[in-house]
């Protein structure tokens, strides 16, 4: 009986050290920023190993190169799954469900599948030619789904305002029950101008939404211009939200009324 | 008690107090002294403000230095704002720190041409 109690109190320990461990979960950030490290160092390799092999094309630097070439594409695929995960979960973390950037919302987690499957592709690679033609494949399949990205950080920035704009309309259902009963002529006056202005921050998150065409194309994706129209246009709502809230606030602390 | 009376028979003496009762024999001195007047009065003047100056010191010094003292001010309060906080002020900050830089997060590059053909010049 003695080696079989020395198991378990060896294995009863183990499981009580095991209880103090503090479990680790890998979040999407930390995912991306790691599998971008790895393909920012295979393509570094690569590189270097596709110049050693063009300038000398021997056997041997042509398989060393085709390796590496082979470990940067399933890094590179890796890398913009990752993103497309994380961008997605940047959107979910808002926890809204708002309809005009739900297509987008689901795109990106085709997107994510679309580079995993890529980089499952990439492992059947074998000669120069097989490398030449996926990457080709590659260069045209994965334009919309890059794209996409670009349209999923844009995304995200609306689901946060969408955000702000639930949340403001909480604060603001919390204090109307708190305004003097019977309402004085200026404190309605404030609080219709606070019902206006929402519903035209509304109306404009809407249309910084419904402008996002993912799927129909746009012109200037790709341009720099692409980003610094819709940052004008946030600007702008935020500037009205700001105002917005101060107002609320300022009935808040001038006219209503504690609870407690 | 009266003094002996002292007479002169010197005629030596005799002529040196006939020449200070005539003044003869200042004579020389008032002219010695007419003439560097002004050497000896800068002297003077000189001299008693060194003397001056070394009285006014030792005076100085046997007077106990006053040491003044800023008028007792009373000692600043810092004001104190009662500071009213909304319960709606997260939002606020929320909404002030909102970023839109765009792109973020920023997508880096990536090569989606990889080969082992020679780059196109």
């Amino acid at each position: 009986m003695k080696p079989f109690a020395g198991l378990s109190l060896l294995l009863s320990t183990t499981l009580f050290l095991l209880s103090f461990t503090p479990a680790v979960f890998a979040d999407s950030r930390s995912d991306y920023d790691y599998q971008y490290g790895l393909y920012r160092q295979s393509y570094s390799e690569f590189s270097v190993l596709k110049k050693d092999y063009l300038d000398t094309s021997s056997l041997d630097n042509q398989q060393k190169a085709m390796l590496s070439a082979k470990q940067s594409i399933l890094t590179r695929d890796l890398s913009k799954a990752s993103l497309a995960w994380y961008i997605w979960d940047l959107i979910d973390a808002s926890k809204i469900d708002y309809p005009p950037i739900k297509s987008i919302f689901n795109a990106l987690a085709e997107a994510r599948q679309y580079y995993l499957s890529e980089s499952e592709k990439s492992k059947k690679i074998i000669t120069t030619e097989n490398l030449k033609r996926f990457s080709s494949d590659y260069q045209e399949s994965t334009i919309k789904h890059d794209r996409l990205l670009r349209y999923g950080i844009i995304a995200n920035k609306i689901a946060r305002l969408v955000r702000i704009q639930i949340d403001s309309q909480t604060a603001y259902d919390d204090l109307l029950p708190r305004l003097p009963s019977p309402m004085p002529t200026t404190v309605a006056a404030r609080v219709e101008e606070l019902k206006t202005m929402h519903a035209s921050i509304n109306s404009l998150i809407e249309s910084l939404a419904v402008e996002l065409k993912p799927f129909d194309g746009e012109e200037n994706v790709d341009a720099d211009i692409f980003y610094s129209v819709r940052i004008n246009k946030m600007n702008e709502i935020i500037a009205i939200q700001t105002n917005w809230i101060n107002r609320l606030i300022d009935l808040d602390l001038n006219y209503a009324t504690s609870k407690d | 008690m009266q003094l002996p009376k002292i007479e002169v028979t010197n005629p030596e003496a005799q002529k040196l107090i006939a020449d200070i009762k005539s003044g003869v024999y200042f004579a020389s001195y008032r002219v010695k002294i007419a003439k560097y007047k002004w050497y000896i009065i800068s002297f003077f003047v000189v001299v008693t403000l060194i003397i001056a100056l070394a009285i006014g010191k030792s005076v100085a010094s046997r007077t106990p230095t006053e040491v003044f003292f800023p008028p007792d001010l009373e000692t600043p309060q810092p004001t104190t704002d009662i500071v009213i906080k909304s319960k709606y002020e997260p939002l606020r900050q929320e909404i002030i720190y909102f970023n839109t830089d765009l792109p973020d997060p920023v997508i880096p590059p990536f090569d989606n041409l990889i080969d082992l053909e020679p780059p196109i010049l």
